[in-house]
Parts: structure tokens; sequence; C-alpha cells
């Protein structure tokens, strides 16, 4: 129900912001809001009749708002697990953000081999260096135009 | 028509043109891998390169690329649930579960097969339809073309099986994202917010990345293991080969519908794919499989895939009409090497035209031939534990997701639908649709537009509107009954979730 709640405000808020627009320029975003409005609402009706039926711990609805665990990981690992990729991410993203494409994920994956999944050496300069020959390669040989590291970027 | 393409089939193995033909196949290969780095991309970076060369030795080296890029795409998208090209997203849902079964040769092999399938009946029906097509294809307008994209996208949502609601709901939201930037017609900011980097609408490429690797790298970095950890299976490669041919129905009617939407202008690929997914899901007899590894479902949009490139070929050709991007760059390869595209290429330069189907071919036929050749080494991958595979993916990944439009905000945005991509799987939310609506949106208001511009709303009364507009209802209504049926064990399945 909050999901389609969530849809429902999306949808409005896309209707009220289309209202100052041309015509030509509202036609179909207008046409499209006002479906998803429809539908969003239904889904709602749907849901709250759903919620309110009798049901069993292992229902549908149960289950799809179980943790991300597998009969493997237990649930507080995989949550940990979870935090643990989503910052890995974020790294990478900085790495790039801040020294490039090439060093970026060069360095990244050198402090993810190291740090998260304690590789050795060996296997870790490896794949450090294969990542950074193929985007140099990228770059060089396919013209991929990668955006300059903002600190590598500032001398200049 | 046979004797010139038995013509153009002979002038491919002469040299240099096979040169060429092989000189496309590699350069395909390797950008057919990356996310974003697609045929486009592969093809304008090509075309200067062809300025010099005869025009069929120039089309063999451009066409080559454009049916392995096609072809390897699928590769990735099965072994490490990354789509290597927007195409080949429709693959994650049951070929990459495959893979985690241990099952990834077999999924290979048949992916590989299909396609090869699917590119020689579009190739056949290319041939075949070349004196038809003319008729068919100008009897449909914008409004017919616009009920098109309607019915294609009401089937994709209705495939969520038990959830035809949310599918709609979730292709409603694509076709809404298509509509952010600038209006086309005005060029009035459209849910810009202000922000500069949304001005030319949100991408393709980071949104399908998104959606479909993120939530598969976060499966794999939970579980922590290597993409399968069953060891019995790195073959299976003639067990996909087999699956086609027992499946052999499906694979035709895949390729034929996908040879379909290739002749419909800017349907392509990421429709052909998902479209046929539907098909398969709603005629199989038992759709609990769909997202959870079956073959069907492998089989399906490989075959769509390979298949709709001959009917790309063909309204380029004969209309002058380029249904998606790459054929819009082989329209300028045509007229760079002075060929004008139309009804002149079906008499006058019908011996390019035949050489184009039969590059079409015999690409695939290549490409193919060399992936069955190291299958079993490729399959391989899946069993390299996830802490080394993971910064590999990553790099992939934002690779992608920046490559299409070399743009950093990309890949925020990758992230984002990366996580909007976690959410719908773990609440029950079907993907393919958001992707399918964001495809179709910019097209279905264009369609829009031009049909209300042109005729009012006397467009609704056309024949062959209201036969689509009545499609599209049986077709909501047949996925609601289906929803209402007494479930089947275990129906509570990937498919809801995909």
């Amino acid at each position: 129900v909050l999901i389609a709640a969530g849809i429902a405000f999306v949808a409005t808020l896309a209707l009220v912001t289309s209202l100052g627009w041309d015509e030509r320029a509202r036609l179909f975003p207008q046409t499209i809001a006002i479906a998803l409005l429809v539908l969003a609402v239904a889904e709602g009706i749907s849901s709250a009749r759903a919620s309110r039926a009798p049901r069993g711990d292992d229902s549908p609805a149960t289950q799809e708002m179980a943790p991300k665990a597998t009969p493997e990981v237990p649930p507080e690992i995989a949550t940990r697990r979870e935090a643990v990729f989503v910052a890995w991410l974020l790294v990478f993203l900085m790495a790039i953000w801040l020294i490039g494409f090439e060093l970026g994920f060069a360095l990244g994956t050198v402090a993810y081999l190291r740090i998260t999944a304690r590789e050795g050496w060996r296997a870790t300069v490896l794949l450090a260096a294969a990542t950074f020959g193929a985007v140099w390669a990228l770059e060089n040989v396919l013209h991929v135009s990668f955006a300059p590291g903002l600190l590598l970027d500032l001398p200049r | 028509v046979l004797e010139a393409f038995a013509a153009a089939l002979g002038a491919l193995f002469t040299w240099p043109t096979f040169g060429y033909l092989t000189a496309g196949l590699a350069i395909g290969f390797v950008v057919g891998i990356l996310p974003g780095l697609g045929a486009p991309t592969a093809m304008a970076l090509m075309l200067p390169f062809t300025f010099g060369i005869p025009p069929v030795d120039a089309f063999a080296l451009l066409v080559a690329m454009l049916s392995v890029t096609t072809m390897v795409g699928d590769i990735t998208a099965i072994l490490v649930g990354v789509p290597g090209e927007v195409t080949a997203a429709a693959l994650v849902l049951d070929g990459h579960p495959l893979a985690k079964k241990g099952e990834a040769g077999r999924a290979l092999g048949a992916a590989l097969m299909s396609s090869l399938v699917g590119a020689v009946i579009g190739g056949a029906a290319l041939l075949a339809l070349i004196p038809v097509v003319t008729p068919i294809v100008l009897a449909f307008g914008s409004p017919e073309f616009l009920l098109l994209t309607i019915l294609g996208l009401t089937f994709v949502g209705s495939l969520g099986g038990g959830t035809p609601l949310r599918g709609l709901i979730a292709g409603a939201a694509g076709l809404l994202l298509a509509t952010v930037g600038l209006d086309p017609q005005t060029g009035i900011q459209r849910y810009t917010y202000g922000m500069l980097n949304l001005w030319d609408g949100v991408g393709l490429v980071p949104v399908a990345v998104g959606l479909f690797a993120i939530p598969e790298m976060l499966d794999l970095a939970i579980k922590g293991t290597s993409i399968s950890t069953t060891r019995t299976a790195v073959g299976g490669v003639t067990d996909g080969v087999r699956d086609t041919f027992r499946h052999w129905r499906l694979t035709a009617v895949s390729s034929v519908i996908g040879t379909f939407i290739g002749l419909i202008p800017g349907l392509g690929g990421p429709v052909a794919q998902f479209v046929v997914y539907g098909q398969a899901a709603q005629t199989a007899k038992d759709p609990s499989r769909f997202g959870k590894g079956a073959i069907e479902g492998v089989l399906a949009p490989s075959a769509a895939m390979n298949s709709k490139e001959a009917g790309n070929i063909l309204t380029a050709v004969a209309f002058g009409v380029p249904s998606t991007v790459t054929m819009a760059i082989l329209l300028g390869a045509f007229l760079i090497h002075g060929i004008a595209p139309g009804p002149a290429m079906l008499t006058r330069n019908l011996d390019v035209t035949m050489s184009l189907i039969a590059v079409l071919i015999v690409a695939h036929i290549i490409m193919a031939a060399f992936c069955f050749a190291f299958l079993k080494q490729i399959a391989k991958l899946t069993f390299v534990r996830a802490g080394l595979l993971m910064p590999l993916l990553i790099t992939f990944v934002f690779i992608g997701a920046f490559a299409e439009r070399n743009s950093l905000f990309d890949v925020l945005i990758t992230l984002g639908f990366g996580l909007l991509g976690v959410g719908m799987v773990r609440f029950g939310w079907p993907r393919p649709p958001l992707v399918l609506g964001l495809v179709l949106g910019g097209l279905a208001e264009n369609y829009l537009f031009i049909s209300t511009s042109r005729y009012g709303f006397d467009w609704l009364t056309r024949p062959i509107v209201i036969v689509l507009i009545a499609l599209t209802f049986a077709s909501i209504t047949f996925a609601v009954l289906r929803n209402r049926r007494p479930p089947l064990a275990n129906e509570h399945s990937e498919l809801k979730r995909t």
C-alpha cells in the first residue's frame, strides 16, 4: 500500500508539474500521469484488500518482504554484506570521480581485493593491471573519452 | 532474387571481402561484451574507415560488426547477469538463473543456437518478404504504430504473470520516465528540475544496467560464493543446442515476431526481446518456471534479437527508414558510398541488398562456430569466486553506464536504478515493463502527436487501430483472468519478481 501511495504521489507530482506547460508538451505526460495515478490507486486498493485477507507466515507477501538472506547466509550477515557492497560501489564512484577511470578502477580493485576479498598480492596486482590495461585500451584504442579525475585535473 | 543471393554469398568468400567481414567480427566481439559500448558506437567509430573501400566490403565490415554485437551481448547477460547490450537484458531473467544452477553451458548453447536459427529465419523471411512487404508497411501510419507500441507494452506489462497490474504500472512509469528532458516539439524542459544532465533525458543503458545488473551483483555479494555453486555441469552445451530444436516452434515463432518488430521503425531489440519473452511466458504450460531458469526464456529472446536485424535492414534499404540508430548509421554508409536507399535497392542495387543478407547469415554462422569452440572455457567464469569477480563487475557496470553518453551522471543514474531494481525484485514488481516503457515513450509520444495533429481524434476510428485496441484489451483481460486461476504449486515464483 505504501509503495502504491508513493507511485500515486509521483504521478500527482508529474501531473501538477506539467500544468504550466504548452499543450503540445503536456499532452503525453499528462495522459500517462493520469493513467499511472489510476493504476496506482487500483494497486493500493488491491494490496489493502490482500493485506486484510487471512494468511499464513509463508504467504507470498511475507516472502516478498523477507530479508535478502539465502539458506546458507543468516539475515544479519546478509545485511552486513549488503552494506559492504553498497559501500564499495560508492568507493569506486568516488575513486573514478577523484582520480579518473584508469587509476580509480585499478586502485579500487587493489583495495577491494586486499580488504574485502582478502586475496593475495599476486592475484591483486594481476587483476589491477588487467583492469588498468583494459581501461587504457578503451580510451586509447576505441577512443572512449573518460572523464579526467578531479584531483588530477586540478593542476591544469 | 535467389540467383542474386547465391552470387552475393559467393562474393563474400573472396578476398578482401572476407577479411573485412572477419575484422568486423573481431571488433564486434570486443565491443559487444561491454555494456554501453554497443553496435552504434562501434559502427560510428568504424564508418570513416569504410570511405575508401568498395560498398560490398564496407557493408561486410559494418553488418558483421552489427550482427556479432547482438550475439555476444548474450554471453555476459547469462554468465554474470550484466547485459553486454541493452538488447540482451531479457536474458538476465532466465539465462543467469540457469548459470547459477550450473547450467551456464546449456544456456549459452541455447542462446547461440537460437541466435543462429533466428538470424537464418530472419534472413529467409527477408528474402520472402521483399516482394510483398511494401503494401503491408505502407498500410501502417502513426496511429497504428502508436497502438502497436501500446499493445507491446500491455503485452509485456502482463508479463508479471500473477501481477499484471504491477506490470502495467511499471510500464506507465517507464513511459513517464521517457518524457524527462527537453520536449522534442516545443523545447520546454520537462521534469529536469533545473538539472542540465537531464536535458537529454534518462539514458537507456544506465537504467537497464542498473535495474538488471546491480541486483544480481548484490545477490552475488551476499552469497559470497561463485555465481554457480554446482560444479557438475560446465558442459551441457549440446543440451542447449538440442533445446533449440526441442522447442523449435517457439524458436521459429519468436524469430518471425522478431523480424516483424524489426520492420517497425523505432521498435527494435529492446522491444523485441521482451515481447517474445512475454509471448513465451504467456503460452507456456507452466509459466511459473519463467524467471527461475526456464530454457524457453533464453531461446525466445535470443532468436528474436537476431531475426529482427533482417527486418531492420529491409525497412532501411527498401524505404530509407532506419528503424534503429545502427540502421541510421548504416544508411549514412549507403549515402557515403553513393547508394540511395529505396525501391532501387530491390532492383538495380539488388546485389548490395543480397550481400547484406548474406553477411548477416554468414557472420552469425562464423561467430556461433567460434563461440561453440570456446564455450566450455567461457562458462567456467561462473565458477570464479565472488571476491575476485566483484571489482571486475563493478568496473564493467560503471564503464557501461558511462560510455553511452560519456557522463558521470549516468553512473549515478545506474546506482539509483540499481537501488530501485533491488527494491522491485524484493517487493515483487516486474522490471522489464519499466525498461520497455522507457524505450517506447519517445516513440509513443511522437506517434500520438502526429496522429492528433493530422487526424484529431478520428484516428481512433481507423480499422486497424480498432483491431489493435481490441487486441490490447484482450491482452490485459487474458492476463487478469489468468491471474484469477487457482494458484499452481509454488506459484510465488521469480516470474512475479521479474
